[in-house]
């Protein structure tokens, strides 16, 4: 249903709030109409004039939130320097000063033609100061304002900013705040990038916050920087590059217009595809190297030339698949066993690679998860999925109405592993009750049963857990594991080891939810006093925490801001005290934009499976697997 | 077709506002939970819509986000769940989506197989107004994340104009709100000479009370956005930040 448009800006304009009024002119009213008085970072002292020794203080040449830029004269060069004096009020707050400092330490680092260059930071007058290169000149925003930015002058600018750019992002060094007032043009049209990762306020305001994220200038600011997320890199600032060069092109800022530069100011389509790419929303999508800007841009001025380059590159081309063609054809065709065809075997080709390498290799790589069907999987809620370890049954949780309960424990089989799971059967009222039911783990050797449930009128889950004689019996009375393991607040996902001596799990205790591990000496015992499972264990917001049978890898899913869409994680354990320091994403073929939880992967390392209410699926959460393939 | 007016935008004009509530919550100490948690409940009235229309944007359907974003209410403020959730805090607006897909990610393991609803819901939501809401604005296909921050945006500015509405009317003066609105919305814009009988006076005299209620409306939006930001924070960054977002419209 399409929205009205402001008259005056064109933002959208929503249909029942706001009495009709514009969202963007409101806010840029209240902006406009701040109360009366500075704010205290806005105006510093007017008459501070610092000292610093071998330098002669000339005049004020500009002012920011942070702080002051001053000419002044180095007496032993006998040349002009910028000297950036970071305002009394931030140098009072070290931590503040000290990040000042490292910054222009990460900008010292950078030696580059169209980079204002650092000469020195330092202490003087109680504050921490700057000292670099005097630019002659004006900044972009001046130019813009005094219409001397023709695209002209803007397509000759703008090889030198990528040139830049791309310097620094080799460095590592990403700027964050591209826009015009961050560009100065010198007196030979020369452009140079400053404040490049430093600090620095105005009305368009930017500020560090305590745990040194920052943000840059609204209309700049690549769709990323605003959601606040960490998942900006180098990307964001090609998207910055965008918007200027939109800017340079046409006057005014990209935004709701989607009007190309071509339309405003007449330039060539190319151009206007350029921009178009470096204004993509997702960062994949756009330039991913400012260098490539540059290389569109100097294409697109020598395009003639550039299309009789592109026939003789077609026929080379040609060539070239002819050529390939005949070998292909005329290859032979015999490859070593079991590895890889044609590529250098990644080990001897005798040694089977054991499960958890498969599991973590980056030689083998997951295949597009499979629903694993209607035999195993309802119209309602399937979820916790657990292999046993001769991969031949499937342990789950279900709600589907035929149990004994809320949500039950199911297992289905099958005879061997090429074919499919058979249909779910109840593990029976021993293990089930009225109460829910969930997340079973079974132990190596078939034996021994966990899970949690609600039994008992309880508000909270406990582990839970039975155990058998032989596979062939059925379970015996379930019991709860008792106050050793559960507390008063839930526990979640227990997870046997292979030998059935270690139990891991999910706890919500006081003061933070953790994970937890509580040992036995033998199958006979009763598992002892649940401790912390290692350092930091509550400081990582897992969840579903499994491991292979070998004990080498372990799995979970974990929600982090960085990478939103990515929950299941994978991770080898080089050091059982840092088991989760390795912790890699399933990675795009795997995580759908949907909830993927509860990675268990089979005794094998060749399939994964996991609970997803991705779409493909029969209703509510289902069970579905990945499979570990060798890299082509 | 005319927009529901300012009382009829899908609740009923809030009687209290919070000013300080996320920096009130955020400095709480842990065992302070008599104080952050009719705070963190106060935040969670005022900014259900947005967090609604993220959770329909992401694909929850109708019939479910009720469940779902009671559950995560539920889960955050009885639950005392701000321990757990992303350990970037930073603004509510940031905490409160970050919060929620973690909610949303662990769902399986917070949630009981039967869905009781708790007695006497913890943020009062009215779903129809909501849904009649959101599929007016923002059922157009796009991104999650830019439904969540126009909705905000649109939410902050809202709940600043019925803050005014209050002040006039508690005066006896509702028709000087409505006669002064425009001047804060753009919509129906009065001459100051047509204003100055209603405003007892002449245009100058209008004038002045035009300026006044837009200092007056600027200060409030202020005062709503200072509401979700921690000690030191800037309000105009925030300001910044939605203006930028909205620009960009609700569903592209």
């Amino acid at each position: 249903m399409p929205t009205a448009n402001c008259p005056r800006c064109s933002t959208s304009v929503p249909a029942t709030a706001l009495s009709g009024g514009c969202p963007a002119c409101m806010l840029q009213m209240a902006l406009d109409f701040a109360p009366a008085g500075p704010a205290p970072e806005r105006s510093p002292p007017a008459e501070f004039r610092p000292e610093i020794p071998g330098l002669e203080m000339l005049e004020v040449i500009g002012r920011g939130g942070m702080g002051v830029v001053y000419k002044a004269r180095h007496i032993g060069l006998d040349r002009f320097v910028a000297v950036k004096f970071l305002s009394p009020e931030r140098a009072a707050d070290p931590a503040f000063a000290e990040r000042f400092a490292r910054e222009a330490r990460t900008q010292a680092k950078l030696n580059h033609p169209h980079i204002v260059t650092i000469h020195d930071v330092g202490e003087a007058a109680g504050s921490v100061y700057i000292l670099m290169e005097y630019v002659e000149g004006a900044s972009l925003r001046d130019m813009l304002l005094a219409g001397r930015i023709t695209p002209e002058v803007a397509l000759n600018l703008v090889p030198q900013l990528c040139d830049a750019i791309q310097y620094a992002h080799d460095r590592g060094v990403v700027h964050r705040d591209i826009k015009p007032e961050n560009v100065l043009i010198t007196r030979d049209g020369g452009a140079k990038i400053a404040d490049f990762g430093l600090a620095k306020s105005d009305s368009d305001a930017f500020k560090l916050t305590g745990l040194g994220e920052r943000m840059g200038t609204a209309g700049y600011m690549a769709p990323e920087q605003w959601a606040d997320s960490a998942k900006v890199d180098h990307r964001a600032d090609i998207y910055s590059l965008g918007v200027l060069i939109y800017e340079m092109l046409t006057g005014d800022l990209p935004g709701l217009q989607c009007k190309p530069p071509s339309a405003k100011a007449g330039t060539s389509l190319g151009l206007d595809r350029v921009v178009a790419r470096s204004l993509c929303e997702e960062p994949g999508e756009r330039y991913q190297q400012a260098a490539e800007i540059k290389t569109d841009i100097q294409r697109l001025a020598s395009l003639r030339q550039r299309q009789r380059v592109l026939v003789g590159i077609a026929c080379a081309l040609l060539i070239a698949i002819l050529v390939v063609l005949l070998v292909i054809a005329v290859w032979p065709t015999k490859r070593p066993p079991g590895n890889a065809q044609g590529d250098p075997p990644p080990v001897p080709p005798t040694r089977t690679p054991i499960p958890s390498e498969i599991l973590t290799s980056p030689n083998w790589e997951w295949t597009q998860p499979e629903n694993l069907g209607p035999g195993v999987n309802t119209e309602h809620r399937d979820q916790s999925p657990c292999i046993s370890a001769d991969g031949l049954v499937l342990l789950l949780a279900s709600d589907r109405p035929d149990g004994h309960g809320d949500m039950d424990l199911w297992e289905c089989r099958r005879a061997n592993a090429d074919q499919a799971f058979g249909n779910l059967v109840n593990l029976g009222p021993t293990v089930n009750g009225p109460d829910p039911d969930t997340d079973p783990c079974l132990s190596g050797d078939g034996l021994t049963l966990v899970f949690v449930s609600k039994r008992g009128g309880q508000n909270h889950w406990d582990i839970w857990w039975s155990r058998r004689k032989t596979t062939a019996e059925p379970w015996a009375e379930s019991e709860n594991l008792g106050v050793d393991v559960n507390s008063d607040s839930h526990e979640f996902r227990p997870w046997l080891s292979h030998d059935g001596l270690r139990l891991t799990f999910n706890s919500l205790r006081p003061p933070r939810e953790g994970v937890w591990v509580s040992r036995r000496a033998t199958s006979g015992d009763a598992f002892g006093v649940a401790t912390p499972f290692c350092r930091n264990h509550d400081r990582l917001a897992l969840g579903g925490v499994s491991f292979s049978a070998d004990g080498r890898v372990v799995l979970c899913h974990r929600f982090d801001s960085k990478f939103p869409g990515n929950l299941m994680w994978i991770g080898r354990i080089d050091n059982p005290s840092e088991p989760f320091k390795n912790l890699i994403s399933f990675g795009p073929v795997v995580n759908a934009d949907a909830i993927d939880t509860v990675p268990v992967a089979s005794t094998d390392g060749r399939t994964v499976y996991f609970q997803s209410d991705r779409p493909g699926g029969h209703g509510g959460s289902d069970i579905w697997q990945t499979r570990r393939v060798p890299r082509p | 077709m005319t927009p529901t007016d300012t009382s009829g935008a899908s609740e009923s004009p809030p009687t209290r506002f919070a000013t300080t509530a996320w920096s009130v919550v955020l400095r709480a100490a842990d065992q302070d939970a008599g104080v952050r948690r009719p705070a963190l409940a106060e935040l969670c009235r005022s900014y259900w819509y947005p967090l609604y229309a993220f959770a329909r944007k992401r694909g929850v359907p109708a019939a479910d986000v009720e469940d779902l974003v009671q559950g995560f209410f539920t889960h955050l403020i009885e639950g005392d769940a701000l321990r757990y959730a992303d350990h970037r805090r930073g603004r509510f607006r940031g905490f409160i989506v970050a919060a929620f897909q973690q909610f949303q990610a662990r769902r399986h393991e917070y949630e009981s197989a039967a869905k009781r609803s708790p007695p006497g819901h913890l943020v009062p939501i009215d779903v129809v107004a909501g849904e009649a809401r959101y599929s007016k604005e923002l059922a157009a296909p796009g991104h999650p994340d830019r439904s969540f921050e126009y909705a905000w945006a649109v939410t902050v500015l809202q709940r600043a104009l019925d803050r005014l509405r209050v002040e006039y009317e508690a005066e006896g003066r509702l028709d000087r709100f409505e006669a002064l609105r425009g001047f804060v919305t753009g919509v129906n814009v009065l001459e100051y000479a047509a204003l100055a009988p209603l405003l007892g006076g002449s245009a100058g005299a209008a004038r002045v009370a035009a300026h006044r209620f837009r200092q007056r409306y600027a200060a409030l939006v202020r005062e709503e956005v200072g509401a979700t930001l921690d000690d030191g924070e800037s309000v105009e960054v925030e300001i910044g930040e939605l203006l930028a977002a909205v620009r960009l419209g609700p569903s592209s």
